[in-house]
């Protein structure tokens, strides 16, 4: 301060060299001073308009320099000393688990965070927020002022292993940025992510549009800095899908998993090992090759040996970024299907009623205790509906049912909907007005296809049709290909109803007759919310003998098992979900009291509870914000454990991120906002901010005194002065420009 | 009154003068056609006295015979070498009586005692001398005689001339050339600081009349130099306004306009076939009178 002091010498110095009084003298060449001023008059005008300016400026940063005081507390012109709300926004999506050396880039996130805490002023407020799908997303609600608080905050965030949507996350910092008093009405929102692409940037032009506009305004109302972290990586690899191929898995037949592998990065990775482990097991090891952007998909066979419930895992070694790494399923085997059998019509003579050729080919001999089969079937007639519990079926077969009235309809309805099936075995006692409007009520009920008139006689048994598999895409004929002598095409039929397959249905074709008029058809039925629905099928012709040699072929045996198991399927429940998804399962109506115990991936049991709603009762866990396998035990009276499969969503998987001019043309188009890509830069600029922070009048003073500087020197000798005016100039400009690169 | 004589005879400058002449370059028609050779032979006329060598004095003039008998240098001096006239037209504006911190003299105080100087050599040698001071009209006018008491009314006119009234030159040199009868040497003592056109204007004028013409210009070092260094207030001299300048900011400027208008008076003097000298203040009187005559003696041996 001594130093400046010293500059105090320099105005008198200046006022030596300067003796400004008024010169008088008389002047005998007039004539061409005149002259002379006329030509400079207009270069002398324009150093006065510039010296005038800067007296002026002079006068202008003095009275904001005094009055600085006064500004600090209005807060809102000079951000240098005001107190500040900030919002800090940290992105908790799985890609910032990516490690860069020994640290993640969360945890250089939360450091930052900390540091922009830290560095803060005495009146600052805080709000944390946190850019993730699971809630909560805003962790500090209302403005924090004590910064340890916040700090402790940070330090507990945690990085769950899922995506989150920016817009939503966007909705809520608009709220926080509402002024409030008590609140300072300067605001700040540090974005500290590393703008991956995917993320980022919404996936249709309408949400790209909301998007920009909320942005805009958070722009609006406050400073945007935003840090970006995700400049230095950008190589990773992931699992992207697990899956049997083929519709279900039974025991001690061979089951296939397709595992898919996908280089999102832009370097080949090659001879990376996958592995395959069922029940914690390694059971297989290959080396895959990946070619940057695309996907490698490789096959592993297993037989499940005992039923159960499996978990059958892929992992990839050996990345920056491990939770994509990593993908489960879980695969139960049932021992026992419970399939019920509605027998529709009642005849006397032996293997005359609908359902024997069924039952028998879904339990071929009771005494053969070495060739069990995983069905238990059960018989009932048709007015006996009603009064099953039907949730301790796993699917129903409806033969030849004449009618079915409207509360069986809604029975079956909700037995579809909560992951059961059905097969709609016809024959001639089927009243096909009633199925139409009971049943199929124009594609919204639950039978997969309308019924239309019957063609064939099974009196005449003159005219035949055949079979036509297609191209053997549906799971339940897929068997047969390349197998001829398992008789599906020479199957004789002699009538059957012609099967309407409404346009833009789920529905799919299974089986063709020759006429080309489906056989059968499958669809998905859409269950309720959390809960995967079951499957409804079609099966145009009787599954007895009446209509047809079918039940006498080879081919019947297979394809009953086929549509059995793939009716079951929805049954087994859905067991995969992606993280944040709440893991759902419908339970049998009995099961209200129930103790339900969910053990997490990383071990620690939570109880879990059961909602009741009028038809069904289910239990939903929310809590699946990581990834792996959820062990769900059910105590008494159902007694049993199921797991549950939980992914992480692929598509955070790819870590393009969006570059400094594409965050600006894309997401804040034609908002200013700071950008860092470090700590270190943060850190800087805080220095830099904590150096202005009660420095401004300062500063300003420092500004006048240069200034008043230029102006002596300026009217003394103009050259001179805007000399000494230029290099601060010029080193301010190359600062800026510094900074912008 | 012998001081004011030695005030404009200053006798160490006018010793330096002494043995210089102003021989007309053009041809002069003599009052007494008979006495006078043709200019272009020579000097000599009737004799009138010797006069003791003086360094500086041309040899030719040198009378031998006298030297032989006496062992002394003598020259030999003529009567009424040629009924040359000359007239001094000495500016008596306003703006030469500036007078800038680095010059002893006011430009019209320089320019009397070079005209006093002119007159005395003039008369020195029998020419006849007249005087003209003006500023915007003719003030005084003093017929050419040579006299030797001629000086006298020189210098007191001249004494008594103040410097006032706004300088137009143009029609005084018109005027002047009308007034003039016969053929002679005008000298021009002035700053020139009028409309150059029209300043030509008369000094053509003049030339018709087959005077011939020397253009004494007497400036200030100030003038041409512009050394000012503070805001000043400058007041015009006649009738112009005042101006308040920034002179650093100026002095480029005003240089450059200055130059201009030398260049244009000195290229316009070259033009008409006129003797053109810039006087600065500053100068010593007698460098500035001999450094003319010396070229002007120049001049006439080489014709």
């Amino acid at each position: 301060m001594l130093w400046g002091a010293a500059l105090g010498a320099v105005p008198i110095i200046i006022h030596l060299l300067n003796k400004r009084k008024f010169r008088e003298t008389e002047w005998a060449a007039m004539r061409f001073l005149i002259q002379a001023v006329k030509k400079k008059s207009r270069k002398i005008r324009l150093e006065q308009l510039i010296l005038l300016a800067i007296r002026a400026l002079i006068l202008i940063l003095l009275a904001i320099a005094l009055a600085e005081p006064h500004f600090r507390t209005l807060g809102s012109v000079f951000q240098a000393d005001a107190p500040t709300h900030k919002v800090i926004v940290v992105d908790s999506t799985y890609s910032m688990g990516f490690r860069q050396g020994d640290r993640s880039r969360f945890s250089q996130a939360q450091e930052i965070a900390r540091q922009i805490v830290e560095q803060s002023g005495q009146g600052d407020a805080f709000n944390l927020v946190r850019i993730a799908d699971a809630a909560p997303q805003v962790i500090v609600a209302n403005p924090s002022f004590r910064q340890e608080d916040v700090i402790e905050e940070i330090s507990l965030l945690e990085l769950p292993d899922g995506r989150g949507d920016v817009a939503p996350v966007l909705e809520r910092i608009e709220g926080l940025l509402e002024s409030k008093s008590g609140i300072p009405d300067q605001k700040e929102v540090y974005f500290i992510s590393d703008f991956q692409r995917a993320g980022w940037i919404p996936r249709s032009n309408s949400q790209l549009t909301a998007f920009r506009s909320r942005m805009k305004e958070i722009g609006q109302d406050a400073k945007l800095v935003l840090v970006d972290l995700g400049k230095q990586g950008q190589e990773n690899t992931a699992v992207t899908s697990l899956r049997t191929i083929g519709s279900h898995v039974a025991l001690g037949r061979p089951v296939q998993f397709e595992a898919t592998v996908q280089n999102f990065g832009r370097i080949p990775q090659n001879g990376r090992q996958l592995e395959f482990l069922v029940d914690n097991k390694l059971q297989a090891t290959r080396r895959v090759n990946l070619v940057p952007g695309t996907s490698v998909s490789e096959v592993f066979s297993y037989t499940f040996s005992a039923g159960g419930e499996h978990r059958v895992e892929v992992r990839l070694q050996g990345d920056a970024l491990e939770v994509d790494n990593r993908r489960w399923m879980s695969v139960p085997v049932r021992e026992r299907l419970n399939v019920l059998c509605v027998n529709g019509s009642r005849t006397g003579r032996e293997m005359g009623n609908a359902t024997d050729f069924l039952t028998l080919a879904l339990q071929p001999a009771e005494s053969a205790a070495d060739a069990v089969s995983p069905f238990a079937p059960r018989v009932i007639a048709s007015g006996d509906l009603v009064a099953q519990d039907l949730r301790d079926f796993d699917c129903i077969f409806l033969c030849n049912v004449a009618l079915v009235t409207p509360a069986e309809a809604k029975l079956l309805e909700s037995f579809l909907k909560s992951g059961g099936g059905a097969v709609w075995c016809l024959g001639d006692r089927v009243d096909v007005d009633n199925y139409n409007s009971t049943l199929y009520r124009d594609g919204q009920g639950i039978l997969p296809a309308q019924i239309g008139p019957r063609r064939g006689n099974p009196a005449d048994r003159s005219e035949a049709f055949f079979f036509d598999p297609g191209d053997y895409s549906h799971p339940i004929v897929a068997d047969f290909q390349g197998n001829p002598r398992a008789g599906l095409s020479n199957t004789l039929t002699y009538a059957y109803y012609q099967l309407i397959v409404p346009p833009r249905s789920p529905a799919r074709v299974a089986l063709y007759f020759d006429t080309g008029d489906p056989a059968i058809v499958d669809a998905p039925i859409i269950g309720n919310e959390q809960i995967g629905g079951g499957r409804s099928l079609i099966v145009a012709t009787s599954l007895d003998d009446s209509w047809g040699n079918w039940a006498l072929w080879p081919s019947y045996l297979p394809m009953v098992r086929e549509m059995a198991l793939l009716a079951c399927s929805g049954r087994l429940g859905q067991r995969d979900f992606t993280v944040g998804q709440p893991i759902a399962r419908a339970l049998p109506a009995r099961a209200f009291d129930v103790d339900i115990t969910v053990v997490r991936p990383g071990g620690g049991s939570t109880p879990a509870q059961v909602t009741q709603s009028e038809a069904i009762s289910e239990f939903q866990f929310d809590d699946t914000q990581t990834a792996g396998i959820y062990e769900v035990n059910f105590g008494p009276p159902l007694s049993g454990t199921e797991l549950f499969a939980v992914n992480v969503d692929t598509a955070e998987s790819d870590l393009t991120s969006l570059s400094r001019d594409e965050l600006a043309a894309e997401l804040v188009p034609g908002i200013n906002f700071d950008y860092q890509t470090d700590i270190q830069q943060i850190e800087r600029s805080d220095a830099v901010a904590t150096t202005e922070r009660g420095g401004l009048a300062r500063g300003l003073l420092y500004v006048v005194l240069f200034l008043v500087f230029v102006e002596l020197l300026m009217a003394w000798q103009f050259r001179y002065g805007l000399w000494l005016l230029f290099p601060p100039l010029a080193a301010v400009a190359a600062y800026r420009y510094w900074r912008t690169r | 009154m012998a001081e004011n004589y030695r005030k404009y005879l200053d006798p160490r400058t006018l010793s330096k003068l002494q043995g210089l002449e102003i021989k007309a370059r053009l041809i002069v028609e003599g009052f007494v056609s008979g006495l006078h050779k043709s200019p272009y032979h020579g000097f000599s006329i009737e004799f009138a006295e010797h006069r003791e060598y003086v360094p500086g004095d041309d040899l030719r003039h040198v009378d031998w015979k006298v030297f032989g008998r006496s062992d002394r240098y003598y020259l030999k001096q003529y009567e009424e070498e040629t009924n040359f006239g000359c007239y001094i037209l000495l500016d008596t504006s306003e703006s030469m009586r500036y007078r800038s911190e680095q010059a002893v003299l006011s430009k019209l105080e320089y320019a009397q005692h070079i005209a006093a100087a002119i007159a005395y050599l003039v008369l020195q040698q029998r020419d006849a001398i007249g005087l003209a001071t003006y500023d915007n009209s003719l003030r005084q006018f003093i017929r050419a005689s040579s006299h030797a008491s001629q000086i006298k009314p020189l210098c007191h006119v001249m004494e008594e001339s103040p410097a006032a009234g706004e300088l137009s030159m143009g029609p005084i040199f018109h005027e002047t050339a009308e007034r003039i009868k016969k053929r002679g040497l005008v000298v021009i003592l002035s700053d020139l600081f009028d409309d150059v056109t029209s300043l030509m204007h008369g000094l053509k004028h003049l030339r018709y009349r087959r005077h011939e013409v020397i253009v004494l210009h007497t400036i200030d070092p100030a003038e041409q130099d512009f050394p000012f260094e503070d805001p000043t207030l400058f007041k015009g001299l006649e009738g112009l306004p005042e101006q308040l300048t920034e002179p650093r900011a100026l002095r480029a400027a005003y240089r450059e306009e200055f130059e201009q208008f030398l260049h244009e008076v000195r290229k316009g003097c070259r033009d008409m076939h006129m003797d053109y000298a810039l006087l600065r203040t500053d100068q010593p009187l007698n460098v500035a009178l001999s450094s003319y005559l010396a070229g002007r003696s120049q001049h006439m041996h080489k014709t």
